[in-house]
This record gives C-alpha cells, structure tokens and sequence, in this order.
C-alpha cells in the first residue's frame, strides 16, 4: 500500500523538519563519516569522487555486520532468481491436479498452489518480477529527478518553478492510488507497473538534488569553472553531479523496498502481474481463498517479500549513516 | 504568524485544482465513449449519440473540467456507471467505516511508536534499542496485506479468538487495527528517537542536569516535550493518510471504505466513481498535510514568534 511509500518519504521529510530543530546531532553519525564529507570538499575528492565513495561503502561493510548481511542476501535473493531455470526443482508451470493447494509434502519443500504447481519454484521465478521492479522503475525514476533536480536547482528561475510545481502535484498523491489512475488508462500488468513508477517516482528524488543543488552551486569551485567560462552543462554533470553522488546512492537503496511494496500490493490486488506470469503479491492473491487448508504455500511468498525490502531498509539505513548523515538530521 | 498559516493555505487551493486537473485529464484521455460502456455493446448508435450530446461528452476538455470543478465544490462527483447511484453518497457511506479504521490504527501506531522510541532514544546502542529499532523497521517493511492474512490464519483460523472479516463489531476492529498500526509505528518509533536524540544535546539539557534534576524528569519536561514536535506534525500527516483510505488493510480485512471502493472501481471499470474517490482521498491527503503544517507553527515557538 502507499502508506509504505509514503512513511519513506515522510521519513525523509521529517528527518529535514528534526534539521532545523536539532543544534549538530552529530551523534548518530558513525565515527569516520564526518571526514569523508571534509574530504569531498577538497580538489582531490573533485577528481576521483568514485574511489571515495567506493572506499566509504567498502569501510562501512567493514564495521557494519547488519548492512554486509543485508547485502549478502540481496545478492543471494539475486543469484537465485537469475539461476532460478537451475535452481528450481520443478517447472513452475507443470500442474498437478491430483495435488492442489497442499502443504509441503515430498518433492514440493513449500507445497503447491491452487493448480498444483510447486510454489517454490514459482517463488524463484516471481521473484524476478519484484526485483526487476525494484530495481529497473527505480533507476529510470531516480536518473529523471537527478535530470530534472539539476536542471532545476543550478538554472533556477522559471524552470526551477515549473519542474518543482509538477513535482508537488506528483508527491501529492500516494504512490498506490497513482498506479491504479494509470493502470485504469493503460490496462492492467507489469508494463503499467513499470510505467507508473518510473515516471512517478521521480519527483521525491528531484526535490533531494534540488536541495542539494542550490547548496553545491555557492561553491567555490563553481564559481572558478563559472568564471573560466565552462559551459553549463559541463558543470552540472563535471562539478555538481558527482557531489551528489552519495545522496543518490542512499535514496536509491531506500526506494527500492517501497516500489517492491507497491508492486506486490498492485499484484495482490489483481491489477499487477497478471496469469501466467507471476510474481509473489500475485501468488498471495492466487492462493488467498487457500489461507486454512494450506498456510505455508500461501503465506511463503509474503516472508520472501519481507526478507528482501528488510535487507533494503537495513542496507538503506546503514548507507544514510554513512555517507550522507545530513538526511537523517 | 497569522502571515505564515495565510500563505500555506493559498499555496494548497492551485495545487488541490492541479490534482484534480491530473486524475480528471488521465481519466478523460481514455479513447472510447463512456456512455457506450455504460449501455453495453447492443444499445442504439443514435441512443448513445444523444446521451453523449446531453451529458456534455462533446464539449472540449477543459469546459468539462470546469463543470466538474463547479459541480465537485457542490458535492456533486457525478454518478457510478456501475452502481448508478450518485457518487458522494457511495463515498458517504464508506468514509465512516475508513475513520474508525484510521483512529484505531492511529492509536495502537502512537501507544506502540512513541514509548518504543523514547525508550530507545534512552537506551541508545543497547539490546533493548536495537531489537525495538529492528521491530520498527520490520513495521515499515512488512507488505501489510500478508500481514493482514497472517493475522487472520493465527487468531481467526487457529485460535478462534477473533472474527475473520467483516466489519461490525469491536472485535472485527481489533486485526485491523493493529496491523495498519504496527506498520504505521515504525515511522513514529524511528523519529521519535531521532528527534529525541537530537534535543538531548542541546546545551539547556545540560543546564538541567547540572541543576541536578532527575533524569527522569529532564526527558520529560525539557526533552520529551520539545522533541515532539516534528512527531506530533508527523502524526498529523499519517493520520491524513490513513484518513485517506487504507487499500490493502480494507481488502484483505472486507472493509468497505474508501480503498475498497476504489479498487471496485479499478475492477469493474467504473471511471466516475474512481476520479470521485481518488480526488477525495487526496484531497484529505493534502488538507491533512496543511493541518500538520499549521500545527508545526503553532508548536515550534521559533515560528510562532514572527
């Protein structure tokens, strides 16, 4: 439901509402975070701002146990649904009519579904579903706001007031309802999924740079490429960009989990992923009138959903701590 | 003061019109006649052209909006296709059932979100502090409608305590209630200890505590209370959005309220009842958000001091 959704956002805006109430806060920030952000500053961090951030990701897995955990199972939820023809033990099509909707019995570790197809399998395999929409909606979203989010903070004006007007009316509406608008116009299925959150999602991220933009381009060393006449393009991306590299990667870690909350909610309610294909909300919904007779089959996809935006949220908080405290007060 | 509260009001009105301009062109954009949806596909060619013509379908799109804008600000949100009755009573009779599920989700989310983040907040980086701050990170990572379905098969299929679905007596309320309001408590769990956390290094803290006063009370009084601001404004903003219709809780739970009628809508294709209820609810969602606006300014002395 949008409620996740929008608790994200909420928890990002609120956290800026602690900022101007809070005298430095500097509490929460684990020790070592609070150099790195000098050290962006200098020349040297201009120059090969990646290997810093590199480096502060490798240095945060180092001291945070929960964050390389998270991590380690996101990629292991990965590796098993691109392996997942391998892994699977059944084809996760094949029905078995003479057992449906059971519990794990011999050869189904996670029993059945409705058609006696082997749930595990089709978990493997709708798993793809919910992490292509985590991820894939998430990046097209994120590199639309970071576009129009510079465009809006370095040139301002009339631009800026159009782009941000639009971005209200977006964050205006839970994420949920928008999907249903959109897929009552374009039909129900991934492809609206898809759509809806790549072009909807853009506006939280835009507000972010923007904000981010507005402070970087008091800079000095804007000012200098200003000065020698670099052209404006070539300092958004060259000067600016690369500063907001490490907000970008703590809000794409915790946009993640809330696009794969909505699309499994859109799947439960039949507007999403659409038979044959699956996905886990659509085998929730698929098995929902089996919830007595067999729980396991009907409530396993829920868990792997649970798993996988909980290891987002962890990895996600653990990012924020470490490379861009100043989202969180 | 009253400068600030003007302002937030007059930046609301262009963007409640905004919002209706957007969920009203998504919907009109649709190729196809409605009024040939409504009859079916065997009704009479020159039937459906007169209705078009005496519903007003012919006129441009933005003479539309503005009759719709003119008749929404009546109360008039035009008529179901598929239930055909008029679209503000629908929502009439679904809003109460949406309100008490809000309050009591609301509820367990406080009585659940802010004691688990004070005491967090008190016993930073400890056990107690780290399992209350996984357990509000699992409120907000939980997909509510599995939840909702966990619950069910624990209290209503195993143990019989609690009816499944439906929504008459206090005990259809209970599940509900405390699924929407653990996944709301998280976000009020993590604030309030941040917040919280931020005050406690304030330099009047100090002071308080060079005085000698208990601890105790130096949470409370000087702490506690500052700190609540940004929660109470954040509470405000989440009851808007529990106001506004809690889809997957009301599904799974067989609550017909506002997100219930919304996805009927989506399923059955019934486009006036769906601009209808989606306006509503965001509406609430931002006449919810200005109320928590005001009320910042209202608490936070530095604003209300200009």
């Amino acid at each position: 439901m949008g409620l996740n959704k929008m608790n994200r956002t909420a928890d990002i805006l609120a956290d800026k509402i602690v900022s101007g109430f809070s005298m430095e806060g500097t509490d929460w920030i684990p020790e070592g975070a609070t150099e790195p952000a000098v050290v962006e500053e200098t020349a040297e961090a201009e120059l090969a701002p990646d290997e810093t951030l590199k480096e502060q990701i490798f240095s945060m897995f180092r001291h945070n146990k929960l964050a390389l955990v998270s991590a380690i199972i996101i990629l292991l939820f990965i590796i098993a649904t691109i392996f997942a023809p391998f892994l699977a033990p059944h084809d996760p099509n094949v029905q078995d009519m003479y057992n449906r909707a059971s519990n794990p019995c011999e050869g189904h570790i996670l029993g059945t579904d409705s058609l006696g197809r082997d749930v595990f399998s089709r978990m493997l395999y709708g798993g793809r579903v919910s992490l292509l929409v985590g991820l894939l909606p998430t990046t097209i979203s994120m590199i639309l706001g970071t576009a129009l989010g510079l465009i809006a903070g370095y040139i301002g004006g009339k631009i800026d007031n159009i782009i941000m007007r639009i971005a209200d009316v977006l964050m205006a509406f839970p994420s949920l309802l928008l999907a249903m608008l959109v897929s009552y116009t374009l039909g129900k299925g991934m492809l609206t999924i898809f759509i809806a959150l790549s072009f909807v999602g853009w506006a939280g991220t835009a507000r972010m740079v923007r904000s981010e933009v507005l402070s970087l381009r008091e800079k000095e060393y804007v000012e200098a490429a200003t000065s020698i006449g670099v052209k404006r393009s070539t300092i958004m991306i060259r000067h600016i960009l690369p500063n907001c590299l490490s907000t970008l990667v703590v809000l794409f870690t915790m946009n993640v989990p809330g696009n794969i909350l909505t699309e499994s909610s859109l799947s439960f309610l039949g507007i999403g992923a659409q038979p044959p294909s699956t996905s886990w909300g659509l085998l929730v919904f698929e098995m929902k009138k089996f919830l007595t007779q067999a729980p396991i089959p009907t409530l396993a996809p829920g868990i792997a959903i649970l798993i996988l935006v909980v290891a987002f949220n962890f990895l996600g908080d653990a990012l924020r701590d470490q490379l861009d405290p100043s989202l969180k007060d | 003061m009253g400068k600030y509260i003007t302002k937030r009001i007059l930046i609301s009105i262009p963007l409640m019109i905004a919002v209706v301009l957007v969920v009203f062109l998504m919907l009109q954009v649709l190729p196809g006649n409605p009024v040939s949806v409504m009859m079916g596909e065997k009704a009479n060619p020159a039937v459906i052209e007169r209705v078009t013509e005496q519903m007003g379908l012919n006129d441009p799109v933005l003479v539309r909006f503005g009759r719709y804008l003119i008749d929404a600000l009546h109360g008039d949100l035009g008529i179901s296709y598929k239930l055909n009755r008029p679209i503000a009573t629908l929502i009439g009779e679904a809003f109460p059932n949406t309100v008490k599920l809000a309050i009591t989700a609301a509820l367990v989310a406080w009585i659940i979100g802010i004691p688990a983040g004070v005491i967090s907040a008190i016993k930073k980086d400890t056990l107690l502090d780290r399992f209350l701050m996984g357990f509000s990170l699992v409120g907000i990572s939980l997909p509510v409608f599995w939840a909702a379905m966990l619950m069910q098969f624990i209290f209503s299929a195993q143990l019989g305590l609690l009816p499944i679905s439906g929504y008459t007596t206090w005990k259809h309320m209970i599940m509900p209630a405390f699924v929407l309001g653990w996944a709301s408590s998280g976000t009020i769990a993590r604030l309030t200890r941040s917040s919280l956390l931020g005050i406690m290094k304030n330099d009047y803290i100090r002071t308080a505590r060079a005085k000698g006063i208990k601890e105790s009370l130096v949470v409370v009084r000087h702490g506690l209370k500052n700190a609540m601001i940004p929660v109470v404004t954040m509470m405000a903003m989440q009851f808007a959005s529990l106001l506004s219709g809690a889809v997957m809780t009301e599904t799974v739970f067989g609550i017909g309220g506002i997100g219930v009628l919304m996805v009927s809508a989506v399923n059955t294709r019934d486009m006036p009842l769906l601009q209808g209820s989606v306006i509503f609810s965001t509406m609430i969602i931002i006449l919810g958000n200005l109320v928590a606006d005001i009320l910042y300014s209202f608490l936070d002395p530095k604003i209300r001091e200009q």
